[in-house]
């Protein structure tokens, strides 16, 4: 049948709308760019895997269990993150990773003709999101890496449903304090939902890092997201969260997806949260690969952000997707800051601390074979 | 503006009042007026012997400094008509396809055929206004010290830049339609051109650069063009990464940056290539906006050692086939593209199709061109369309070298093939 109409059918917004292509695996892009293995520091995982109870738990699976469908609403699972995070378990919602809670979350609220207001230089799947649903996504330039309030306060009007906020921001890793935060909230005001983003935050070791669920009660405007993708590791089964007022979770959970979150990740889950032991190994890996990257930059002379995520973001004297293509012949694999509207810089994910000794050697080796530094030190006010 | 429309002799009187009306909304003069509906007139005599009775839709695209009539027709009509060496021949009975769009090709800027994503095909005939010649204005240009960017200027700031880019450098080193000032702000009033200017704290202009978005998967960017700035590769670098940030999470694969000075590696430009034009040498630069994944590449033999140089020094992962023509049946003909701009004496030419008589076809345009004195004819080859790999023999035979490579610039990378004028 020759579909003769097709562009007819397709709304506007979506035929603008460029589909993201993944990443091939490992062996083609071994095979394509001539590596003997294939080291992903692009995508912000951990490098540990899955805490032990979790690990366990996938190893004694029993296979039979996988023809039945999982808890429609993750009862179980919602039960133990409640009372983990001290609220009830109506205010918790799972989805696919918490990019499916992102799509519940503009489903729920936006419609044609609204907008939703973030950071040009973030997370974005907010902006595609809210583009492929025909929602204009306004974007506010960070000030300092960080999150401008004065520039999300000026881009909110009366057809602003959301404001994202990410905290600590992907890829930049700025955060802002509670009282930040809290001044931020009172100068929005209760017409519009503010979501904060703290898929990093289980990485957060500072006493004026804000726990956005604790203040649920003083705003209830407040959506907060979280994922078992990053500090937990468990990226591969897809599961994440959101949590707000049993008023907002009775409206998003109209466009939920039901038993979108399998068992294993339901289960998998339940067993990885809370165990702080692997979380402070966690942080201690990654507080260490910061330490080894923030060195060789040093040496490097090259500008570098670092934060207690698990991820830099490292200023090259010439083009990212260049740095990409010959990372990528040494073995190692990074994130092109173009798409984040950061020429020239790559964001690397901290990895093991043989992963991390490599990947500054092959820093070190691409940086000496392709520069010319004085000029970018110029720029950059970096002394040589 | 839209006419539905058979095809069919007879109508053909509403199909150039409708392209009258058009090029009127446009504010077309008369004799561009003249000239366009002269071209709907051939081509819709052309389509009506080519697909007669079909059914299609006529629109008009107002593009400020142009007017576009796109014909959108169910089917392909008879490609032969799109080549220009296809001329008028009063001596012989043939058919209007072997006659070829002759005005259309020649009384129009652009003359197109493109298949549309969904179904169905789409010619254009682009007709651009004529803008009263620039009135000289040189003014000096202080020394800037520190400058804020903008993507969003005055009218003025941009009248001033174009000024700046006619005094100040060679004609080479710019596209003719960025001068003078009005067509260059129609040219960014239509959203298909862009412009990052760099003005200091009076608003007194630092330098700045312009970029064009057309249809393909590329940004083509112009500059740096710097008026006095104090750190001249600082101001490089700014506008440079502003470029590569506006284009970021875009659509767009890659910027081709064509320079008047070498591309600025610090400001994430790789050499791509430089390109000898009437009168000068223009620097290329290229910055892929993308991760990629690498490619399959089919490169004719002859092109394997200027395609493995540069992949190699672009760092591109490319499994490349060497084609060889082993006498399997391709596409049944050869059609061109071709754009012509008489003022500079360039000629472009983009193989749509290639197929057994490229030889010919190729021959035939070179022969054209040569008689209506284009002294510089750029032809690409894509590695992602095998059969374009047939074509580079006979580029090669005829006096063409590869100059230039724009990874990503078609189906797969593009190469650029350059002829200088009276090298044959
Ligand atoms: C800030 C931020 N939010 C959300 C996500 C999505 O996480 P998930 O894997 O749960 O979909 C990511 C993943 O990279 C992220 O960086």
């Amino acid at each position: 049948m020759n579909l003769c109409n097709l562009e007819a059918l397709v709304p506007q917004y979506v035929r603008q709308f460029e589909a993201y292509i993944p990443s091939p695996p490992d062996e083609e892009l071994q095979q394509m760019f001539g590596c003997s293995r294939l080291i992903r520091m692009n995508n912000n995982e951990n490098p540990l895997g899955p805490p032990p109870a979790a690990a366990a738990f996938l190893r004694s699976f029993d296979p039979a269990l996988v023809s039945r469908y999982p808890s429609g609403d993750c009862s179980p699972l919602r039960a133990k993150l409640a009372d983990y995070l001290g609220v009830k378990p109506p205010q918790v919602i799972l989805g696919n990773g918490a990019n499916e809670v992102i799509a519940f979350v503009i489903k729920a609220f936006c419609e044609q003709g609204d907008n939703i207001v973030t950071a040009d230089r973030t997370f974005a799947v907010y902006e595609w999101i809210a583009r492929f649903s025909g929602v204009d996504a306004r974007l506010a330039p960070l000030a300092d890496f960080g999150f401008d309030e004065e520039g999300l306060l000026a881009r909110v009007d009366s057809r602003t449903k959301l404001v994202f906020i990410c905290n600590p921001n992907n890829p930049t890793g700025t955060w802002w304090s509670r009282d930040r935060l809290i001044r931020f909230m009172e100068r929005l005001g209760p017409d519009h939902i503010v979501v904060l983003d703290e898929a990093y935050s289980e990485f957060m070791d500072q006493p004026d890092y804000p726990d956005g669920i604790a203040l649920l009660s003083r705003f209830p405007n407040l959506i907060i997201f979280r994922t078992f993708s990053k500090m937990y590791a468990l990226a591969g089964l897809r599961i994440g969260y959101l949590v707000a007022t049993e008023q907002i979770t009775d409206i998003v959970r109209k466009t939920a997806i039901v038993y979108s979150v399998n068992t294993l990740a339901q289960s998998a889950a339940l067993a990885a949260l809370g165990d702080q032991a692997f979380i402070t190994a966690t942080r201690s890996l990654v507080q260490d690969g910061q330490q080894m990257l923030a060195a060789q930059c040093a040496e490097l002379k090259l500008p570098i952000l670092t934060s207690d995520c698990n991820f830099a973001m490292i200023k090259l004297p010439f083009s990212d997707t260049l740095a990409y293509r010959l990372l990528m012949q040494q073995g190692y694999m990074v994130r092109t800051m173009t798409g984040f509207r950061f020429p020239g810089w790559i964001r690397v994910s901290i990895a093991d601390r043989d992963a991390m000794q490599g990947f500054c050697a092959a820093l070190s080796r691409l940086i000496h074979s392709r520069t010319d530094q004085s000029l970018l030190a110029k720029t950059y006010g970096v002394s040589l | 503006m839209e006419l539905n429309v058979e095809l069919i002799p007879e109508r053909m009187p509403v199909v150039v009042a409708f392209a009258e009306s058009a090029a009127k909304t446009a504010g077309l003069a008369e004799a561009e007026t003249t000239m366009l509906a002269l071209s709907t007139e051939e081509l819709f005599l052309a389509l009506c012997s080519s697909i007669p009775k079909a059914g299609i839709t006529v629109r008009f695209h107002d593009r400020r400094y142009a007017a576009d009539l796109l014909f959108q027709v169910p089917q392909p009509p008879d490609l032969r008509i799109f080549n220009i060496t296809s001329r008028p021949d009063h001596e012989t009975e043939v058919g209007l396809a072997e006659m070829g769009l002759f005005l259309a090709s020649r009384a129009c800027d652009q003359f197109s055929i493109r298949q549309m994503e969904l179904g169905g095909w789409e010619i254009m005939l682009r007709k651009e206004r004529s803008y009263p010649a620039p009135v000289q204005q040189s003014q000096p240009h202080p020394s800037v010290q520190t400058w804020q960017l903008t993507t969003t200027p005055a009218p003025d700031a941009v009248k001033q830049f174009s000024t700046l880019i006619a005094d100040s450098y060679a004609a080479c080193q710019f596209p003719e339609e960025f001068t003078p000032p009005g067509r260059l702000l129609d040219k960014l009033a239509s959203n298909e051109y862009g412009i990052i200017l760099a003005q200091g704290e009076q608003g007194e202009l630092a330098g700045g650069l312009i970029w064009h978005a057309d249809e393909g998967r590329m940004v083509a960017c112009f500059g740096p063009y710097l008026a006095a700035p104090a750190e001249p590769e600082q101001l490089t670098i700014a506008l440079c990464e502003k470029l590569a940030e506006l284009f970021g999470r875009s659509n767009r694969l890659g910027l081709v940056l064509y320079a008047p000075q070498q591309p600025p590696v610090a400001a994430g430009f790789e050499a791509a290539g430089s390109l000898a034009i009437p009168g000068g040498t223009i620097w290329t630069g290229y910055r892929m906006l993308t991760e990629e994944f690498g490619a399959d590449a089919a490169v004719a033999a002859e092109l394997l050692p200027f395609y493995t140089d540069w992949c190699s020094s672009m760092a591109l992962a490319r499994n490349t086939r060497t084609y060889h023509d082993d006498g399997e049946t391709g596409n049944g003909l050869t059609l061109f593209a071709t754009r012509l701009n008489r003022s500079t004496g360039m000629a472009r030419l983009t193989p749509l199709l290639v197929g057994r008589d490229a030889e010919a076809v190729l021959e035939e345009h070179l022969h054209l061109l040569d008689q209506e004195q284009f002294s510089a004819i750029y032809c690409t080859v894509d590695t992602g369309r095998p059969f374009d790999a047939l074509l580079a023999p006979h580029l090669l035979k005829r006096g063409f070298t590869p100059r230039m490579l724009v990874p990503w610039g078609g189906t797969g990378d593009l190469i650029h093939l350059h002829r200088a004028g009276g090298s044959r």
